[in-house]
Formats: C-alpha cells, structure tokens, sequence
C-alpha cells in the first residue's frame, strides 16, 4: 500500500483568542481581545519558512485558527500576501478552520482567490447546533448558517464540516451526520469531546448511534454516494493501510506546532488554552525552538504506555494523541479510558461495515480504501467534472 | 461504588478477531483476485482515458464480464463410470476440494457453517457450506453424495432380476462408503421379516432416507435456477468437471515421462496442484459473478 511520503510541516497560525460564538465544550479558553500583532505575524512568517527551509519540507501547511481567525480577517489576507510573495523551494498551502459565522460571499470570493482550504465547524442539524454553538447572547447560529453552507458548497463541493459529538449530541450523532450529508458535505470529522464528562451510560446511546450510522453509511455507500465520515473511514484505513506512518502524523512539536497571538510556540492547537500556562510552551517565533522543552514534551507523549500492553487494538487506537489523552486525563503519557472505551465499541462496528462491503466487493469502497489515486480521481470529479464549476474563477 | 463501575477504564482487548477485508499486507484488492471496477462517474473515466491516464487498466472492467464457471452443462453431471480405469483421469480427494473451496470463501469474506440442510418445496439435501447471511453457499457433488439420476452405474441394474436385489445393488453402490454399516444393519433387520412386503418397504424407505441428504440432478437444476429469482446462490461444483480431472495424459506432463516412483509421485503432485488452482480460480470467478448478480 503506498504511504504519503511527501515531507509536510505544518504551522497553525492563532491569530486571535476572540470569538464571536461561545460553544458549550470550547477549549480555548476566555475569549478576550488580544490578537496578534503585524509585527509577531511577519516574525511568525520568517520563522515557518526557516524551519520548513532547515527541515527541507516539500510541503509548508498554514493553518489558520482561533478564536474565530475570520474576526482578524484583514490579518489573516496580509499573512496568506506575505507568504505567497516569496519564492520557496517547498509548495505551501492555506486552511482556514471557522465558525463560519462571517463568511460572507465577498470573504468567499476572497479567500478563493487566494487558494484557501475553507473547513466549518457545525455540529449537526439546526436543535444540535443551536443547542452546543450559540452565540456571545446566547442565541442559536443554525439560522445564520443556513446560507454560508450553500455559499461554502458553491466555491468548494469538497469543503470540510467539524462536527464535535458531545454526551448530549451522542444519541443523535447519527441523525446529525446525515443532516450535514443531505445539506451537501461530502467530508465529514466529527471528534468526540473528551473533555466531556463521559460514563458507560452515556456512551451506550452513542454506541447505538454508531450502529445506525453503521447501517446509513453501507446503504449510502452500495447506492454509490462518495463521501468521508472520519469516524469510519478513518478506522477502516487503520486496517487497510495500517497504522500511521512517522510522516502522516503530527509528531507532537516537529511536524506540527501551533503559534499563540504573543507568538509562544506550542505543541498543538490544544494546548494554546489562554496562553498564560507555561507548561506546554516550546517557544518562541523570536526566539526559536526551545528544544528542551519540546524534546520533554515529545518523548513524554511518546513513551510506552504499560495500561496497553498487550492490546490487540494498539495499532489501530487513536491514543498515540497526547492532545487527546491531555485532554482527556491531564496527562499526555497517561491513554485516555475515554479513547479506549470508544475505540473499544466502534472498531467491530467499522470492521463489520468494511467487511459487508468488501464481501459485496463495492467499487466504491475498494477504491476509496485501497487506490492510492483515489483522492485525485475524487477531486476531479467533485471540481472538474462538477455542474457548479462555473463557481470557481 | 456505582460510580466507579460507570467510569469508562482502559482495558486492553486480548482477542479480537481479524477484520474481514484486506489489511495492508494482503495483495492489493484492485486486482486481486479479480478487477474491480472503477467507481466514477463515465465523463471521468472517458476523460481520464483520453488522456491516457488509466490506459487498459483492468479496473475499466465492465459489470456485465464475470460468468458463472458452475453451470450445470460444466458439471459432467450426470457421471457415468467407465467400467475399466484404463486412460481415465483420476478424480480429486473431495477433502481436499473442500479445503480449496472453503479457504477460498473465507478469503473473500464469508462465513461457512458445514452441513447445513437445504430444503425447498420437494428438493432436499445437504449442503457442504452455507454463509446463512449471505445466502451462499455449496455443494460438491463427487462419488459419495449423488443420488441416482446423476451418478449413473457402469452395469445397468437388470430390469428382469429380482426387485429387492436391484434395489440392494442401488443401495450398496451409491453409498457404499459411510452408509454400507446402516445398510447391512438394515438388512439384517428387515431380512428377518418373512413378510415381503415390509421387507421391500423396508429398503425403500431407507433409500428415502439416505437419498435425502443426497444430490440429484433434479436438486441440481433447482439450484442452478435459484439464484435469479431468490438471489441465493449456492454453487454446484462437481469433480466430474473436466476442468478438474487429474489427467496422466496431458501434453504439459508427457513431455517428461516420470521415470522414477520419486519422480510419478511428484508429477502426480504438480497435476494436483494444478487442478487445486483451477478450481480455487473457478470459485473465486464464482463468487465475482454471484455479485454481479446481485449478492
């Protein structure tokens, strides 16, 4: 099975605590004003393109995050300007991760035009949204999305929705990814909360939710409908090409790092909170790397953990995260029972789908599992192919 | 207390069982065992073609290719011996079919259970694997499993000798192996009666019982027609098959005649494994065009 092999660095760029929405699980702590400056953004410029020249990528990834990043939007366009107006011997290449509250069409247009990867963050149908991400008074935002979807499909058939399951989501999660599926999202994360208070109990209606997701995505996938649920088929890549390659992942603080608007440096988007806990600090866009640090952080996350051992789900479990496990227990070398209960009940219920379809030898399903040209083929249809490419400029 | 237990743990699984569809170690599933055709939309792939991107890939492969290799004007059914072994070709162990047949199945993802009965309107028999949620399956038809409108003796039973000895005879040759102790019990018993009629009953309700688990050709052309109005698909996959004929003859094994019993015995080997090969290819097209039914 072919591997990504292309050597990526990836930076997210935070270039704001602020929001404008206030979702029930956020994790970035209080929302306050302090964006970065023009002056850390240019240093925070200068400092991915050295790494990614002292780490010979061929891939520089900006990602840009919150707060919502759209609140600092005439930023955000200076920053994308500066990078695109130096030449590089690796590709580079933008994300943006929204609300999608301010994504107005002229922003759309925009952000287009610059080449920027546009990912949502909406929960589910409109009672689940409005329910987990209201807005600064308390008001549901599943009303003021409604066009910003229609809007987002139009410029990108491929655009990304986020969709984060929390115990109060969980018996609905089913329900949810099919909404989003109907509204048009073709690729669709959901992440489960792990800083939610989670027991057996409420993973049981989870548990079931799963099950008849199970049942939606072999239906949908033997009518031939192409699409990503990153719970599934995230899980049935796990055994299909097996676990994550050095290269695939983010290797907490080497391939990935995130920059706070005081221009710290961090491990993962996690970990910024407020930017007042030092503990997680690897440095500074002024001052470099502060290796020690980030060494301790890193081998800290990657050390055995003894309460796994002997799993036979070890290769396909997502607690290699130290974000994750953080999150979860306060540690970053401690699994998550959260992560183990969950993988625990959703891997058979992957693995019987999978296999359902591979029984039947889906086109579709061996393709998007085992074609490495897959992905390529799927753009091309999506954006070349599609009735709504007139759209694009 | 109550608390604790509603706490989610980390528990490492012992056992799980191996996920049914390929790993990263298995062959790559495009191509093996068959093409699989390519998912997009034809604007795509005509496009793609053009530019000569996928060439004569065989994912192109239309749906309407595979075909069924189990057909019953394959099957050599029904079998007539010939009276003398000379210059015929040997059959293959059932055994070891049945270990190809069933390995081949489990591959391709399905669950076997072994001796499942199979009864529908007046047909009855046994089949050798079933998946009862896929409702596939097969039957190996080979010397010890046909009833007899489909293994035909070499010596015509005599219309004009006793009816009780033809019926003996009948008996005694289709299932000498694993029913002659039943039969020569049953024998004895009914021998004992001094009324003929039960006597004759007797057998003939015995040659009921043991037909019943047995394969006609009747029960052949059944299954043979089922899989178009029920969607079952259960394969009748005869040894009789000339694709499955362990032939001395052929031209590839003459070129070198073995001259040692070494050399016979490995020969003999490679004509198996031949065989094996051909019928592992044949159930595996099986399996390809039972889904291209509809499976």
């Amino acid at each position: 099975m072919l591997k990504n092999t292309q050597k990526t660095l990836s930076a997210t760029f935070h270039l704001t605590h602020n929001c404008n929405i206030r979702c029930t699980y956020c994790y970035t702590g209080e929302k306050f004003g302090s964006g970065m400056s023009p002056e850390t953004a240019s240093q925070a410029i200068d400092f991915c393109l050295s790494q990614a020249r002292s780490q010979e990528v061929d891939h520089l990834e900006i990602v840009f995050f919150g707060g919502e990043p759209l609140l600092s939007y005439p930023l955000l366009c200076s920053v994308i300007d500066e990078f695109r107006g130096i030449q590089t011997p690796f590709e580079i290449s933008f994300k943006m991760s929204t609300n999608g509250t301010l994504l107005t069409e002229e922003i759309m247009e925009e952000l287009s035009r610059r080449k920027v990867y546009v990912s949502i963050s909406m929960d589910g149908d409109p009672s689940v949204q409005n329910r987990q991400r209201p807005d600064v008074q308390g008001r549901g935002t599943a009303e003021q999305l409604e066009p910003v979807m229609d809007r987002l499909l139009r410029w990108n058939p491929c655009a990304n929705v986020n969709a984060v399951v929390t115990p109060e989501s969980a018996p609905v999660l089913d329900q949810s990814v099919k909404w989003l599926r109907e509204q048009g999202f073709s690729y669709i994360s959901t992440t489960l909360d792990y800083s939610a208070n989670w027991t057996l109990e409420n993973l049981k209606p989870l548990k079931s939710a799963y099950e008849r997701l199970a049942t939606y995505y072999l239906e949908r996938t033997l009518a031939g409908d192409k699409f990503y649920i990153s719970c599934f088929d995230e899980k049935i890549r796990s055994h299909a090409r097996g676990p994550l390659d050095p290269s695939e992942r983010c290797v907490l603080g080497y391939r990935q790092f995130s920059i706070a608007p005081s221009g710290r440096l961090y491990p993962c988007v996690q970990f910024v909170g407020e930017d007042q806990d030092s503990s997680f600090v690897i440095g500074d866009v002024r001052t470099g790397f502060n290796e020690t640090n980030r060494n301790s952080i890193f081998c800290c996350s990657e050390q055995d953990k003894p309460e796994c051992d002997g799993c036979a789900l070890k290769s396909r479990c997502s607690s290699w995260c130290a974000c994750v496990n953080w999150q979860s227990t306060g540690r970053i070398d401690q699994a998550s029972p959260v992560v183990c209960e969950h993988e625990r009940m959703l891997l058979p219920i992957v693995d019987r789908v999978a296999s359902r379809l591979w029984k039947r030898r889906d086109p579709l399903f061996i393709h998007k599992h085992y074609n490495p040209a897959f992905p390529v083929f799927s753009f091309l249809e999506d954006l070349v192919l599609s009735p709504v490419k007139e759209n694009h400029s | 207390m109550t608390r604790k237990n509603s706490s989610p743990r980390v528990k490492p699984v012992r056992k799980y069982n191996i996920a049914r569809y390929p790993s990263h170690e298995d062959p790559d599933p495009i191509n093996h065992p068959q093409p699989v055709n390519f998912p997009f939309r034809k604007e795509l792939v005509a496009t793609l073609a053009t530019l000569g991107i996928l060439g004569t890939k065989a994912s192109l492969t239309e749906n309407g290719s595979a075909k069924n290799p189990f057909t019953l004007e394959q099957s050599g059914l029904p079998h007539q011996p010939s009276m003398f072994g000379t210059g015929q070709p040997s059959y293959l162990a059932d055994k070891k079919a049945r270990e190809v047949i069933d390995r081949v199945f489990r591959e391709e993802g399905f669950t076997l259970k072994s001796n499942v009965p199979y009864q529908e309107e007046d047909n009855e028999l046994v089949l050798d694997g079933f998946d009862e949620n896929d409702h596939t399956g097969y039957v190996l038809a080979h010397f010890k499993n046909l009833e007899k409108d489909a293994l035909i003796p070499w010596s015509p039973v005599n219309p004009n000798s006793d009816p009780i000895d033809q019926l003996r005879s009948r008996l005694q040759y289709k299932v000498k192996n694993e029913f002659t102790g039943k039969i020569k019990e049953h024998a004895q018993r009914t021998l004992e009666l001094t009324d003929e009629a039960r006597f004759r009953k007797g057998f003939a309700d015995l040659e009921k019982e043991i037909g019943r688990s047995k394969l006609s050709l009747k029960e052949a052309r059944h299954l043979a027609t089922i899989p178009t109005e029920k969607k079952e698909f259960i394969a009748v996959i005869s040894l009789f098959d000339r694709r499955f004929h362990i032939t001395r003859g052929s031209r590839k094994f003459d070129a070198a005649t073995p001259k040692s019993a070494d050399e016979l015995k490995k020969t003999r080997e490679e004509q198996v494994g031949e065989v094996l090969k051909n019928l592992e290819k044949s159930v595996r097209q099986y399996l390809e065009w039972a889904r291209s039914q509809g499976l």
